[in-house]
């Protein structure tokens, strides 16, 4: 059974359907919400809250997840910046070398 | 028994309209997105918790959070995905409760019998292949017997994909052994559906 990749893809999308209501039972817990129920928003929730609502922490997040994508994907941008310089050097250096003959010829002439 | 939705619901509300509605107050939209996503919540719930009672708690609780601080929620992730780390935050702290008291196991029965499968979005392909459904349906009742320390990384990789990092963290086990487990326990799996 190698294919239980498969059909663990598949299980992400399976529900369970509880044997009660539970959309009402939800609704009806939520309609009559009190003060106690503030509660439930202790310290962790609240972490949990600032960090979800946080840009900064969750392209972070973000970046330690895939850190190898971004490695990679930083040399590969380097590797670029540096081929691009050493193209352009090469360039300028064959530059430099057919303008020197012309001007020493010039001097000759002189 | 096994029910097959061939696809969303055809009038389904987009959750970001529906987020930004209940953002304001509005009622009815938090009542569609309660229907939208308590069985999800559940489910992932009754996968951690393997208690239905339990895990219809955890969903009452997840949902009373989420009215409570909806309002300040920035969308910069999507509302499945918020929702989704709240229900496993909220299950891994009450299994740190309850592994000082007590390790639940639901019969390899109770799946099927007790609870009804729902494929949400199974493959047209597969639909007609009952051999699919049944080797699914054996994966899912192979990951609820599983034991916790196999069970909780192998949920948070391979059903709600998180990170190894991430799961290091919130079970506050190596990222090493994270991996040895879901390895072993994908590999439990496997003998399990051989037989």
């Amino acid at each position: 059974m190698s294919n239980i990749g498969k059909y663990l893809k598949i299980a992400r999308d399976v529900l369970i359907k509880p044997s009660d209501n539970i959309e009402q039972k939800i609704i009806d817990r939520i309609s009559n919400i009190d003060k106690n129920d503030e509660g439930l928003l202790d310290e962790k929730f609240l972490d949990f809250f600032r960090k979800s609502n946080s840009r900064f922490y969750l392209v972070f997040e973000k970046f330690k997840n895939n850190q190898g994508f971004f490695v990679t994907l930083a040399v590969t941008i380097i590797f670029i910046i540096v081929i691009i310089f050493l193209v352009k050097k090469t360039s300028n250096g064959e530059e430099k070398g057919e303008r020197t003959p012309g001007l020493s010829s010039s001097k000759k002439k002189a | 028994m096994v029910k097959v939705n061939k696809g969303n619901r055809p009038r389904e509300v987009d959750e970001r309209i529906l987020v930004e509605k209940a953002k304001k107050g509005d009622k009815a939209a938090f009542e569609e997105l309660v229907r939208q996503f308590s069985k999800y919540v559940y489910t992932t719930a009754f996968f951690i918790l393997r208690d239905a009672h339990d895990a219809e708690d955890v969903s009452q609780e997840v949902f009373v959070k989420v009215y409570l601080s909806i309002g300040g929620f920035r969308g910069l992730s999507s509302f499945k995905t918020w929702i989704r780390k709240l229900t496993v935050n909220t299950c891994i702290d009450k299994l740190r409760i309850y592994s000082k008291t007590k390790d639940r196991k639901v019969s390899l029965e109770k799946i099927t019998e007790e609870y009804e499968v729902v494929f949400n979005k199974f493959n047209q392909s597969l639909e007609n292949s009952y051999f699919n459904k049944e080797t699914v349906k054996d994966v899912l009742k192979g990951i609820v017997n599983l034991d916790e320390n196999y069970r909780i990384p192998l949920i948070l990789r391979d059903l709600q994909d998180y990170s190894y990092r991430e799961i290091s963290e919130l079970t506050g086990k190596p990222i090493g052994t994270v991996k040895t487990n879901i390895h072993r326990a994908r590999k439990m799996i496997k003998e399990k559906i051989k037989r």
